[in-house]
């Protein structure tokens, strides 16, 4: 198994009124709660602990798109990639992902991943997602033509890459007379695609039938487990077995050197991460025609919403952090990955508040007494 | 609520490729009233019309139990669409009534088709972004605070907030928020073009505007009232954004009268 340490980024400063006084941590925030110049200070924090991932070994290092709100602040993920290429020199640098609807210009796109592959000789992963349903109200972009605008976007980033330019490209969505992007990725014939999801089926189907790997964002346990059962089915059906390299698990992880340690350290921040941060309308969250027209799909996703209200001890029971001793952790995984058959692990190690130290030695315990044991798996 | 008024018809008529639920009543000169956002029904104003006039009250593709065609992604796919629905019944010349977004509609079916149109009355319309008057998020609004932002009459409010949609009301809802999101979601319920067109239009025109609209503010029909030659802004007093349904007598009172003067 590979294991990436995925940050978000998050804002870990909301005031002390914060669940009286807002009814989102998106959208519509008062960016007047955001401190540039704490955010000097957390930005390089969290530079930090992503280079550090780097040294300790990590096989990747993982960054992501969110817009207008509290709980991930990187608008743009490419230009954290980019601070980090010249400053690690071995984990691959996975962008997790681009959110390709959003873009009026997905070329845009297809030359800032080709150019972050070429200064790093390669170490770019093109990871694509459609944005979260909040994304399309900050944006202001049409949610009924997300998916459409996702698979234009990526066929025309793909075809940008691999087919000789300039040529024409004339989309529903997109119309591009001269698609001719300067520099060409280094690798061939183009970065890996990787799809992070939250579990829409048409998107599993999709990835799978692709072969690009799946990678499942924090649920419960029995919605991973779903998710990745569909892909094998998809593959199947598709015509080949999928292998664990294109299944991937991004959740919560916090070690430290005991159990009881791990659970007093590790509760506040990731209570922070689930039931601040994480705060939002459920009209914010699912703008019409984000899922399409199937009010059943919409029901499911309402009650994903109620994660917020999971306790922390629930939220460890089904599956969303994973935390204890070295033993317990790598256990734990061990057992997950023998009934899920995963083979990436994207460990959100730094969440909500948790400080700087706490965060580089959760790193360097995950590093060096977890991941040993998960190699080989 | 006791309106009283004439009964109705509801059928489905065939446009083009297109077919739609049709609301219709009444006997006289052809009126035509499009409906908002929330979807199409016979209005209790529709009903008092419908004592002088023949009322059609189509429900717009993509709602209610109308086709869901995929050509239509604009305000303007409607408005071509409501001149193939004049032909077909063949209607030469209409009075055409619009509220909320329907309102945005017959806005733009005036600047464009207004040889097809006898009167254009505008109710709380959508359709122009006036600065520092802006209409409020449809689209974070929960069903509460949106019927809130809608209605002022305490019954029809009430009404509105004891609703226990069935499944299927649901799915009929979310297809029409969809539908909405296509029209309105980017421009939000305008068209950055309209308000320097509406200065084509010599057709005679009504405004009426809820006094207590809290969701498109009274000046954006000052505006309209402006920008359109000869227009007259009424203010209907007990109503929110949607007169048509919460204060029929007074929107019969100012529409009558001003439809039996343009014959």
């Amino acid at each position: 198994m590979e294991s990436y340490f995925f940050h978000l980024m998050p804002w870990p400063h909301l005031p002390e009124d914060f669940d009286e006084k807002y009814d989102s941590a998106w959208v519509t925030l008062p960016n007047r709660l955001y401190d540039p110049v704490r955010g000097h200070e957390i930005y390089n924090q969290y530079l930090d602990e992503l280079e550090y991932a780097d040294a300790l070994g990590f096989d990747g290092i993982c960054v992501n798109e969110h817009h207008q709100n509290a709980y991930g602040t990187m608008p743009s993920p490419n230009l954290v990639a980019a601070t980090l290429a010249r400053r690690t020199s071995r984990a691959k640098l996975a962008i997790l992902g681009n959110a390709l609807p959003l873009r009026d210009h997905p070329l845009r796109v297809a030359e800032e991943v080709a150019m972050l592959d070429v200064i790093t000789g390669g170490r770019v992963i093109h990871g694509i997602v459609r944005g979260l349903g909040a994304e399309y109200h900050s944006n202001n972009v049409n949610p009924v033509y997300s998916r459409e605008r996702f698979l234009e976007a990526h066929e025309l980033i793909v075809r940008a890459w691999t087919e000789p330019g300039p040529f024409r490209f004339e989309g529903k969505h997109y119309q591009l007379r001269y698609v001719n992007p300067w520099p060409r990725p280094l690798q061939q014939p183009h970065p890996p695609i990787w799809v992070p999801g939250t579990g829409s089926p048409e998107t599993i189907v999709w990835a799978a039938q692709k072969r690009y790997p799946y990678l499942q964002v924090y649920s419960p346990v029995k919605t991973i487990r779903k998710a990745f059962d569909d892909y094998r089915k998809a593959a199947e059906a598709a015509g080949y077995t999928a292998s664990p390299k294109q299944l991937g698990w991004m959740t919560l992880i916090y070690v430290a050197e005991t159990d009881g340690a791990a659970w007093q350290e590790a509760k506040e921040a990731a209570l922070y991460l689930f039931h601040k941060v994480s705060k939002r309308p459920l009209e914010i969250y699912l703008p019409p025609g984000y899922l399409g027209l199937n009010p059943l799909v919409e029901q499911a996703r309402v009650d994903k919403v109620k994660s917020r209200e999971r306790s922390f001890e629930e939220l460890v029971q089904d599956g969303f952090v994973i935390l204890g001793s070295p033993a317990t952790v790598a256990e734990q995984l061990r057992a997950y990955q023998r009934e899920m058959g995963f083979g990436i692990l994207c460990a959100l190690l730094h969440f909500g508040t948790l400080s700087h130290e706490l965060t580089l030695r959760n790193l360097e315990l995950f590093a060096k007494e977890v991941m040993p044991n998960l190699r080989a798996i | 609520m006791a309106v009283s008024g004439v009964g109705y018809v509801e059928e489905f008529l065939r446009v083009g490729e297109t077919r739609i639920q049709l609301f219709r009543g009444g006997r006289g000169d052809p009126v035509v009233v499009l409906h908002g956002a929330g979807g199409g029904s016979w209005l209790p104003t529709s009903a008092r019309l419908a004592e002088a006039f023949t009322v059609y009250a189509p429900v717009h593709p993509g709602f209610g139990a109308s086709d869901d065609p995929p050509w239509l992604q604009g305000v303007d796919d409607l408005v071509l669409f409501y001149l193939d629905f004049l032909d077909t019944l063949g209607l030469e010349r209409v009075h055409l009534i619009g509220t909320s977004l329907g309102g945005w509609i017959a806005a733009e079916f005036a600047v464009s088709h207004q040889h097809r149109l006898r009167s254009l009355v505008l109710v709380d319309a959508a359709g122009i972004h006036v600065p520092g008057a802006e209409m409020a998020d449809l689209f974070v609004m929960d069903p509460t605070t949106r019927a809130r932002t809608l209605f002022h009459n305490p019954a029809v409010l009430e009404q509105a907030l004891a609703a226990q949609p069935t499944p299927e009301m649901l799915q009929v809802e979310l297809r029409q928020r969809v539908t909405v999101a296509k029209l309105a979601w980017n421009p939000y319920f305008h068209n950055p073009k309209l308000p320097r067109r509406l200065g084509r239009i010599r057709v005679p025109t009504l405004i009426l505007w809820g006094r207590h609209d809290h969701l498109i503010p009274s000046a954006v029909g000052q505006a309209y009232e402006q920008a359109i030659p000869g227009a007259r802004l009424v203010f209907i007093e007990e109503a929110g954004h949607s007169p048509l349904r919460e204060a029929p007598e007074a929107c019969a009172k100012a529409i009558i009268p001003f439809l039996r003067g343009h014959v």
